[in-house]
């Protein structure tokens, strides 16, 4: 950030977390800020000397979350805390926790230096890719929940959901593949030297040894490196199917054989360079592949969300247990902003519940005693007792999940490749047997070695190379841009796309609180301390967030002063006071689609309160780009009334539907894709997540990246859905890139496989032929992937 | 003639020497985590020994 020309009174952006400041701005200490969360952020920063977080890198800062959890308690109990724990001396512990939200270098300046925020903190050591922080505390000084209750407000709040740091690293045993091969490589590459210059023949013994030890240093790239290459082949076999991994190994065994049978008869090193080359070559395009998409995780599920423990009523007093060992029939309460884990039934005379974590609506929902209440409600204002009667396995959230998650099978991953691989195989087939047959009658005795000079040359290793590193670049061009894809199958999956459905709330309308913009006479003092009350405890969304308003506003803290609130009218104080709708109040409202609070107050109309649900920009132009190649859609959980606001947006033809549960979302998908359609959907929240799973490619839009997501194909910054239609084109470009390199790579094996049907291809042109053709369609691929520019372009 | 075998083999002992070291360094996690250390180089301060001040004379946090 610049600061020298920074100016707060006109500065656009949170000086924290670099969102839009939208509704009011916050000075303080001449920056600005969004809302009070992030203005206590940089306050906690700057007054312990970590300035220096903001200058690490832009957009350094996370908006903290406004939900406190609660439960971090469980920590603190010496039982259910001990699977986080990685060491512990008296007072002295170590933990180590999966922060998500970790994204950049400040994340690891700022957590790396916990220690000046709290004396208790010892040590933290961030693990960036895994993100992951191992903090050493002293618990004497600060309990683990006091840790994990700083790390929420200064936005990193811990997941305790996953089980990250014992994740296997199976990007170890790749590493070691590619080491033996490097290796191998190196050593033989270096031993043929002799042999590539033309070493007379007479020297026996020097070329037996060189042979000898290239055989030796080979053994292990066979065994070991290329192992997974002939799993994947006989797998294939097995469930009677071609993939390219067949060719592969069909050429790697060749390679080897031939060179074994040449090593043995003290006939030179064979072709042992070229097959630890293509060997290694091979597992650098594997391990390039696994880098590009390694960091973001895309495995992040609802239950994330839930808390990890909850409090259960156990005769007269009350014991914290752990989700999964709540039985039907247990009693559990659950406090204010807490997520209901399981469903139940309601025991307190009533409760309000945000469904919107479920269903996207914004308005609450009020139940009374002995309704069912289901799993991912959120309580909002009093404590609720309820009745356990599903455990949380099985309840409707987690079934929806499953059973989508399970049921996606990889139906097209590969099947270019496989069905180019089986053209291939019979194309070599073809060409060996009738060499074979023509040889026969020219001289029999080179058929073997015709054969296997056919088998080795026609080795698909630039083929083979040729789809990991044009769509390995793709992604990591998108990736730098925003738009993350779970791997290149997704690439493919996106190119036969023939219909895109919108969700409506948080994917087209920003996912902000909705922008608050107040017309009238000022507020006084008096009047705001009053407002501030009357709203406190207000079910209402446009109550509330006139109370957050006038909480960031006028800089209040002050206790709920009791009024009465009429559901869906308004709130009536001591009946001098009014705040709601313009019929409640009895004003007359003029006929726009805005939705308006009004404030009347002994008898005068003071103001008016706007809400604004606001639109991504340049919607209507992506809109138009997109209606060119695809059928449209948008599914909302809104009623109808917000179809003027949307369709103008919308070229013809699109095709709406409202009042969407998310089962009717997901059931739409599989409607559309029952009548042949290929289903890009594109979502934002857990609402979605079936409709996400069930579509042949899910895109989860994310305001921020590190944040949560559900489980999806693809994540896209939320700010870059108006490239989306360039992000298309430029993965449809793929298509054209890799019929490029496979043209390449083609011409390269069969110019090969000329020279070694007439009977002339020596080990030399082989030798030299087959990296060769590796290495250029790697620089091709690369080079058409990343001229091509995508926006947004940076300057 | 007699020196190409001796270079021969000394040219695996050494690769096999980086082998050895290559696996060793997989082994031990420096391929875990290849950004942090990067950004933790630049860091004004020495936050290690800051910390067993901290500890030591139990003075509070600056």
């Amino acid at each position: 950030m610049n600061v020298s020309d920074y100016n707060p009174e006109t500065a656009k952006k949170c000086f924290h977390c670099s969102d839009d400041i939208i509704s009011e701005r916050l000075i303080v200490a001449d920056k600005a800020f969004c809302c009070n969360g992030c203005k206590n952020v940089y306050l906690l920063l700057s007054q312990h000397e970590l300035g220096a977080y903001y200058l690490q890198e832009d957009q350094a800062g996370i908006k903290p979350d406004s939900t406190q959890k609660e439960l971090f308690a469980v920590l603190d109990d010496v039982t259910l805390r001990k699977r986080y724990i990685d060491f512990q001396e008296g007072s002295i512990i170590r933990v180590t926790l999966h922060l998500p939200q970790i994204h950049c270098a400040s994340c690891i300046y700022l957590l790396e230096h916990l220690s000046k925020l709290d004396s208790g903190i010892i040590q933290a050591t961030v693990n960036f890719p895994k993100r992951l922080a191992t903090i050493t505390i002293n618990e004497a000084k600060i309990p683990l929940s006091g840790l994990a209750s700083l790390l929420t407000k200064i936005g990193y709040s811990p997941d305790f959901s996953t089980d990250k740091k014992n994740e296997p690293s199976i990007d170890k045993r790749l590493l070691f593949q590619l080491g033996f091969a490097g290796f191998a490589f190196g050593s033989i590459m270096l031993w043929s030297f002799p042999e590539y210059l033309g070493i007379d023949k007479t020297y026996t013994g020097f070329r037996n040894l060189s042979a000898y030890l290239s055989l030796l240093v080979s053994i292990p790239v066979l065994f070991y490196s290329a192992q997974d290459y002939f799993k994947s082949a006989i797998g294939a076999i097995r469930i009677k199917t071609l993939n390219l991994d067949i060719p592969i190994a069909v050429g790697i065994l060749a390679l080897y054989a031939r060179s074994v049978v040449a090593i043995l008869s003290n006939d030179g090193p064979g072709y042992m360079d070229s097959f630890a080359g293509f060997v290694f070559f091979l597992l650098i395009g594997k391990w390039f592949q696994n880098k590009t998409y390694r960091w973001l995780s895309f495995e992040r599920d609802f239950s994330s969300y839930f808390p990890i423990a909850v409090i259960k009523k156990s005769g007269e007093s009350t014991v914290l247990c752990p989700i999964e060992e709540l039985l039907i029939g247990d009693e559990i309460i659950i406090r204010n902003e807490e997520i209901i884990p399981c469903d139940s039934v309601l025991s307190s005379d009533k409760a309000t519940i945000d469904f919107s974590f479920v269903t996207g609506e914004a308005d609450w929902i009020e139940k009374t005693v002995g309704e069912t209440v289901y799993a991912g409600g959120k309580i909002c204002g009093e404590n609720a007792i309820m009745t356990v009667i599903k455990t949380t396995s099985r309840s409707e959230l987690t079934q929806l999940w499953n059973e989508q998650h399970s049921k996606k099978v990889e139906l097209t991953f590969q099947s270019r490749q496989d069905r180019i691989s089986r053209y291939f195989i019979a194309a070599v087939l073809l060409i060996s047997s009738v060499a074979a047959i023509s040889w026969y009658f020219i001289n029999p005795r080179l058929i073997p070695e015709i054969i296997t000079a056919i088998l080795i040359v026609a080795c698909p290793c630039a083929l083979a190379l040729s789809v990991p590193f044009t769509y390995g670049n793709i992604m990591r061009q998108l990736g730098k841009k925003g738009f993350y894809l779970r791997n290149t199958g997704i690439i493919e999956r996106i190119q036969q796309c023939d219909t895109i459905v919108f969700d409506k709330t948080g994917t087209l309308t920003e996912q902000q609180s909705k922008a608050i913009h107040y017309t009238g006479e000022e507020i006084s003092p008096e009047l705001a301390m009053l407002l501030f009350g009357i709203t406190k405890h207000a079910t209402h969304p446009y109550a509330q967030a006139i109370h957050e308003w006038l909480r960031n506003q006028f800089q209040l803290d002050s206790k709920a002063i009791d009024a009465v609130e009429l559901a869906g009218k308004g709130i009536n104080y001591q009946n001098s006071l009014f705040i709601g709708s313009a019929d409640f109040l009895g004003v007359d409202s003029p006929a726009t689609n805005e939705a308006c609070s009004y404030v009347k107050w002994n008898d005068q109309l003071i103001g008016k309160f706007t809400f604004h649900s606001t639109f991504r920009e340049g919607l209507s132009d992506l809109m138009k780009s997109l209606a060119i190649n695809y059928q449209l859609a948008v599914v909302s959980g809104d009623n109808s009334k917000d179809l003027a606001q949307i369709e103008h947006l919308f070229p013809e033809g699109t095709l709406f539907r409202f009042n969407q549960k998310p089962l009717d979302k997901k059931a739409y998908i599989d409607e559309l894709q029952q009548n042949g359609q290929r289903v890009l959907m594109i979502g934002d929240g857990l609402n979605d997540a079936g409709a996400l799973n069930s579509a042949f490619v899910g895109l989860a839009l994310s305001e921020n990246l590190v944040r949560f997501t559900p489980a999806s194909d693809s994540i896209l910054k939320a700010e870059n859905l108006k490239y989306l239609a360039q992000y298309i084109a430029y993965i449809q470009a793929g298509k054209r890139f890799l019929k490029y390199t496979f043209a390449f790579s083609l011409v390269y094996n069969l110019t090969g496989i000329g020279f070694a049907v007439t009977g002339s291809l020596t080990p030399f042109v082989a030798a030299v032929i087959m990296p060769l053709s590796s290495v250029t369609v790697v620089g091709l691929a690369t080079f058409l992937t990343l001229t091509k520019r995508i926006p947004p372009v940076e300057k | 003639m007699g020196m190409i075998y001796i270079m021969l083999i000394v040219s695996l002992v050494l690769a096999l020497f980086f082998l050895g070291f290559f696996l060793w360094s997989a082994k031990s996690g420096q391929y875990e985590d290849d950004y942090s250390p990067s950004v933790r180089i630049l860091y004004e301060d020495e936050p290690l020994t800051h910390n067993k001040n901290q500890l030591h004379d139990g003075s509070s946090n600056n």
